[in-house]
């Protein structure tokens, strides 16, 4: 890779401390940058050869400490930025993993095509650490996660051998839905193959504003069993609101409601319009104070401002954020959310919630100053008791941040001993030594349970 | 031996105590083809026939919690019953468990609009054959806590275990549901491919070509939406058909049941839409399924440019024997049987090696042990290393458990 494609400066290692997670953080070795899969393979075997472990990294964006390395050296695929090919006809494209993952659909629009997946962070993210995530994002309530848009992938084992791996065809395993967020523990993928899709006819966005949260929450399950199928159904709470407002990325969102909800459906414009009329009389029903329909693109962006400026406007109030990442079934929504206000308010802690109400997945934010250690203290209890509420309501610990070294120690709360045990020798399996991304996901033992 | 069990505690415990160097089947409920495989492979046989019902059905939540046993069949009418729809595309055509759809994962007409059984599949129990039983996801629809074991069962055949429960997504039905149907050979099924049909909206939700005799057929789609859009649609489909001379029928019904409709036109001949004699569904896929078996069944990954060539090629290999052929345009893929031949037949197999290799990226098997060997020439040794280290990892048995699990 050159000298170019290493640093080993301290103090140029310190912008790879962490990943957006900045609450973890670790010191690297090294941070390599390969520019080919020919590259990152001979950067593995290099490490695989001296005994040296490794942790993969994308863009850094991550939000449960999966690319924070400790002593090990950092290999960072964000230099791995070409676009292989598109297969208009075939609906493809087969991309570099450091790939920016907006860039494909912009590459893919002039064949009237587009990757699905959004991530919040699309216009920062790499595909390749989607894939090691398995990312989401608002539009994956219709249109699927991450794995769902995968057809194979080329992956780079802990040894530095590289495997091609598909889908179960001919007859095999489904190998790439089993790396696809394994959170970088099996292998770097090297090369991935994604599928596209025709780009809709026309796409529109509604408005809805609550004075009860949990009526909104009532609406949303109401919306997705009524043959409705929006693309997004995003809930924003009144902290939330409050902060955006205050903020440069005011939307012109009123500030005395307790919650706005975001529709937004695609497809052709008589079934949108159908849709958005239904939409508009049940949240009506449950006694929406008002429905704002977009006319124009202007207007929809408008109306997902103050969802998607939402992280950085949290900002304002504190140094740090958690971002805490959970699914419960959608009808527990109500009563989690009213749980969550009490878990942090009765540890005086602030807290706004914006989520992707129609997948169930709740963001509750817990802004904190992490200078001060007894605040800090409180966010982690606070924490665990949320992972409690939602695994005891049938949920899980991650929709779609994913494990890392943040939530280790809630995996115990899902999986029992032999369930766990099943996923290390599953490990074992591509990475004999435990040399990739060691200690991510998979929890030490039981007892590290809270 | 059979074992049927009534609960997954009965599987586990009839596991320990059998001899585990005796080959096993698994069958989802009961099927006949099945056993007669057992008996020809002195093989012994789980049937989850008594893991049946349905566990934990939550509409509201749009989930669904049933044992493995139950029949796709009856889980359809139920959540059709409160005005809910399972996109399996005719799948209980081809299986007649849940634990044998999610086994075999067959690639469906609904698949690129609402996604495979692995997207439907939320969670599932599994009892290895080791003794280990695991419970991989939960009823949520979304879920990244832990390796994806729930995707990797999907399709694994009964490599990794027994499926006694499985966590569904459901869908709200469609509010309308138009089905079309053009008459037309596979050239027909070659523009939907290339995207040059001209679907008003785009890619219908759903798309199917079956053959008829010689070079005929039926291309069969779905338009899923408001009753104004799906008409609007039909009526511009309608308008090219016959600006071209294609002859095209419409379902009587604006809002035919999806799964009717799939498994009506697909069990039908190519002449015979609205014409037989009223039939159940049940019946109607009972009769498809037990065919199944008359013959081998194989499943070609052509992509979407080659699935005219595909299907011609098929033809000219397997000329008269040739039954059954379907193409989903729009994955890629052809499927079809060869009438009499038993799925190990060496020339079947030879003849089918010859056919890939100008096709696309690959063969894909669904019938027995002799197609799952030709597959798996096309797999590299290192996966094949590897898949055999993720199945021993599990516990699983990849040479003495048979994975034809129907």
């Amino acid at each position: 890779v050159g000298e170019a494609g290493v640093i080993t400066d301290p103090a140029r290692l310190l912008a790879y401390e962490s990943d957006a997670l900045t609450t973890l953080r670790g010191a690297p070795a090294a941070a390599v940058f390969p520019t080919s899969a020919e590259d990152l393979a001979a950067v593995v075997r290099v490490l695989h050869g001296a005994g040296v472990p490794f942790v993969p990294r994308g863009a850094g964006t991550g939000l449960a400490g999966g690319a924070v390395a400790r002593g090990e050296v950092l290999v960072c695929t964000a230099r791995m930025t070409r676009i292989l090919g598109i297969d208009p006809v075939e609906r493809t494209a087969t991309v570099e993993p450091g790939v920016i993952t907006a860039e494909i659909s912009r590459a893919a629009a002039s064949h009237e095509l587009r990757y699905l997946p959004d991530p919040a962070s699309a216009t920062a993210c790499t595909i390749g650490g989607n894939v090691a995530m398995n990312s989401g994002g608002p539009h994956c309530l219709r249109h699927g996660v991450t794995t769902d848009h995968i057809m194979a992938l080329e992956l780079v084992l802990p040894d530095g051998t590289v495997l091609a791996v598909g889908r179960g065809e001919d007859g095999g395993l489904d190998l790439a839905g089993l790396v696809i967020g394994s959170e970088g523990t099996l292998g770097i993928v090297s090369r991935i193959t994604v599928k596209l899709a025709p780009l809709p006819a026309a796409v529109r966005a509604a408005l809805a504003l609550f004075d009860d949260l949990a009526a909104a929450g009532e609406a949303v399950s109401e919306i997705l069993t009524s043959g409705v199928l929006p693309v997004a159904l995003e809930l924003i709470d009144a902290a939330t609101i409050a902060v955006v407002e205050a903020s440069a990325f005011a939307a012109g969102l009123p500030t005395d409601v307790a919650a706005a909800l975001v529709v937004e459906c695609e497809g052709e414009p008589d079934d949108i319009e159908a849709e958005l009329t239904r939409v508009a009389r049940i949240v009506e029903r449950h006694g929406a104070r008002g429905v704002r329909i977009a006319d124009s693109e202007e207007e929809r962006a408008r109306i997902w401002q103050a969802r998607k400026r939402a992280y950085g406007a949290l900002g304002r109030l504190a140094p740090d954020i958690l971002v805490q990442d959970a699914v419960v079934p959608r009808t527990a929504l109500p009563s989690l959310l009213r749980a969550i206000e009490r878990a942090a308010r009765s540890r005086d802690l602030r807290l706004a919630n914006f989520f992707h109400a129609g997948d169930g997945n709740l963001h509750p934010n817990l802004v904190f100053d992490g200078r001060n250690a007894e605040e800090v203290g409180r966010v982690e209890e606070a924490s665990d008791e949320i992972m409690r509420l939602c695994v005891e309501a049938g949920g899980t610990i991650s929709g779609e941040h994913g494990i890392g070294l943040d939530k280790r120690k809630y995996m115990p709360l899902l999986f029992t001993e032999a369930e766990m045990r099943a996923q290390g020798a599953v490990k074992r399996v591509f990475d004999a030594n435990g040399s990739c991304n060691p200690h991510k996901m998979l929890p030490l033992s039981r007892e590290a349970a809270p | 031996v059979i074992c049927r069990p009534a609960d997954p505690d009965e599987l586990q415990g009839w596991l320990a105590a059998r001899d585990r160097s005796v080959p096993l089947l698994i069958t989802g409920n009961d099927a006949p083809a099945a056993r007669a495989r057992a008996e020809q492979e002195g093989a012994d046989v789980i049937s989850t026939a008594g893991l049946d019902g349905p566990i934990d059905y939550r509409p509201d939540d749009l989930t669904i919690t049933v044992g493995a046993g139950m029949r796709v069949t009856r889980l359809v009418r139920l959540v059709t019953e409160r005005g809910q729809w399972l996109p399996t595309g005719g799948a209980e055509a081809e299986v007649r468990s849940v634990g044998g759809w999610i086994a075999t994962a067959p690639p469906g007409p609904f698949d690129h609009a609402y996604g495979p059984v692995g997207r439907q599949l939320l969670a599932c129990r599994v009892q290895a054959p080791d003794g280990g039983r695991y419970r991989w996801g939960r009823a949520v629809v979304k879920n990244v806590a832990g390796y994806s074991m729930a995707r990797l069962m999907c399709g694994s055949r009964g490599r990794l275990g027994v499926l006694t429960a499985a966590s569904l997504r459901v869908w709200p039905r469609p509010r309308t549901s138009v089905c079309c149907r053009i008459a037309g050979g596979p050239d027909l099924a070659g523009m939907l491919a290339a995207g040059s049909l001209p679907i008003p909206g785009g890619d219908p939700e759903g798309a199917l070509w079956v053959a008829g005799a010689e070079d005929t057929g039926w291309l069969m789609v779905w338009l899923h939406g408001s009753e104004r859009s799906t008409t609007t649609r039909a009526s511009g489909l309608a308008r090219w058909a016959s600006d071209c001379g294609y002859r095209f029928e419409q379902s009587a019904g604006a809002t035919e049941k999806t799964s009717d409709a799939s498994d009506r036109l697909r069990g039908g001949t190519s002449d015979s839409m609205g014409e037989r004699a009223p039939e159940t569904s049940d019946s109607r896929s009972e009769r498809r399924f037990e065919r199944r078996f008359e013959n081998a069944s194989f499943r070609l990954t052509t992509g979407r440019r080659y699935v005219v060539d595909g299907i011609r090629r098929i033809r000219e290999t397997f000329g008269t024997q040739v039954r059954q052929v379907e193409a989903l345009p729009i994955l890629g893929l052809v499927s079809f049987q060869v009438e009499r031949a038993g799925d190990s037949d060496p020339d079947t197999v030879a003849r089918l090696l010859g056919l890939y290799p100008s096709l696309g990226p690959g063969l894909v098997e669904r019938g027995g042990a002799a197609d799952l060997a030709a597959a798996e020439h096309r797999r590299a040794a290192g996966v094949r290393r590897t898949e055999a280290s993720v199945i021993a990892a599990l516990g699983g048995q990849p040479r003495h458990w048979l994975g034809d699990y129907l």
